[in-house]
């Protein structure tokens, strides 16, 4: 996720000074930022070379891995925020990835496109799968491997014992308390054990 | 840093590197190229390779001069 005004909301549930752990943090550039502006350290979690290497670039701390070979390397909570920024449309292992989060932060924080929102589901009565902003892609070329609703991730959550601490939608970088499942592009869950 | 295909200092080997330090709450970047050469890998010019270890060696030289927040580098090669 490029949006800054998106990144800047989901930077704001990240409490100052926090140590975090960014799975599948892209080039780093969430890192850089709760680093620059909220005095956070942490690590990215990355499986591409070019990511990888976009993240030295920018001095922030990566380590590749396969996110589908699970966390073993991290004790429990020895985070104070786990994230997971759609990365999870990407994972085949989304329900272990999301316990491990749990596992290793005290707080996990994801976000992801909800497939919910009102213009995927007109696409969706129309007969045709949806190409919009928040999902760029066309059904046969695309990196997600899944799709969900901000609705199938609040029981995704709650069926493995987590409690949500707090959850909204982001339409742009408005926050969505209301529906958010028909009016918002992007999900946004704050969880713990 | 490692290559996939080393037996002489596999990639599983390095992550316990990377995780001791992870413990140890030290800055740590680990790539782990994926390369068919064994041990023999970091011999061969693998632009992934020489590119991360130049760019970290870059930083290692700029917070020399600038005291940015890469103070204190601790690298696992």
């Amino acid at each position: 996720m490029s949006d800054r005004a998106t990144m800047e909301a989901i930077a704001r549930q990240v409490p100052h000074g926090s140590r975090v752990l960014d799975l599948g943090c892209g080039d780093g550039e969430m890192l850089a930022h709760l680093q620059a502006t909220r005095a956070c350290s942490g690590y990215g979690i990355e499986i591409a070379d070019a990511n990888v290497l976009a993240c030295v670039k920018r001095g922030v701390n990566v380590i590749q891995l396969n996110l589908d070979e699970g966390l073993a390397m991290f004790d429990d909570a020895s985070f104070d925020v786990v994230l997971q920024i759609d990365t999870l449309q990407h994972l085949r292992n989304t329900e272990v990835m999301l316990q491990e989060t749990a596992r290793v932060g005290r707080i996990g924080i994801v976000a992801f496109p909800n497939f919910g929102h009102w213009q995927n589901r007109l696409s969706i009565l129309r007969g045709r799968m949806p190409v919009t902003r928040r999902l760029p892609y066309q059904w046969y070329d695309t990196p997600n491997i899944r799709v969900g609703t901000y609705a199938d991730f609040e029981v995704l959550a709650l069926r493995n014992g987590l409690k949500i601490q707090d959850s909204f939608g982001l339409q742009n970088d408005v926050t969505v308390r209301r529906a958010p499942n028909l009016l918002a592009t992007t999900a946004v869950f704050r969880l713990s054990r | 840093m490692s290559f996939t295909t080393d037996w002489r200092f596999a990639p599983q080997r390095s992550r316990e590197l990377v995780k001791a330090l992870l413990d140890n709450r030290r800055d740590v970047s680990y790539a782990e190229i994926d390369a068919p050469h064994g041990h023999d890998a970091f011999l061969l010019s693998d632009p992934r390779y020489m590119s991360v270890i130049r760019s970290y060696f870059d930083r290692m030289t700029l917070s020399d001069d600038a005291s940015s927040p890469v103070a204190n580098p601790s690298v696992s090669v």
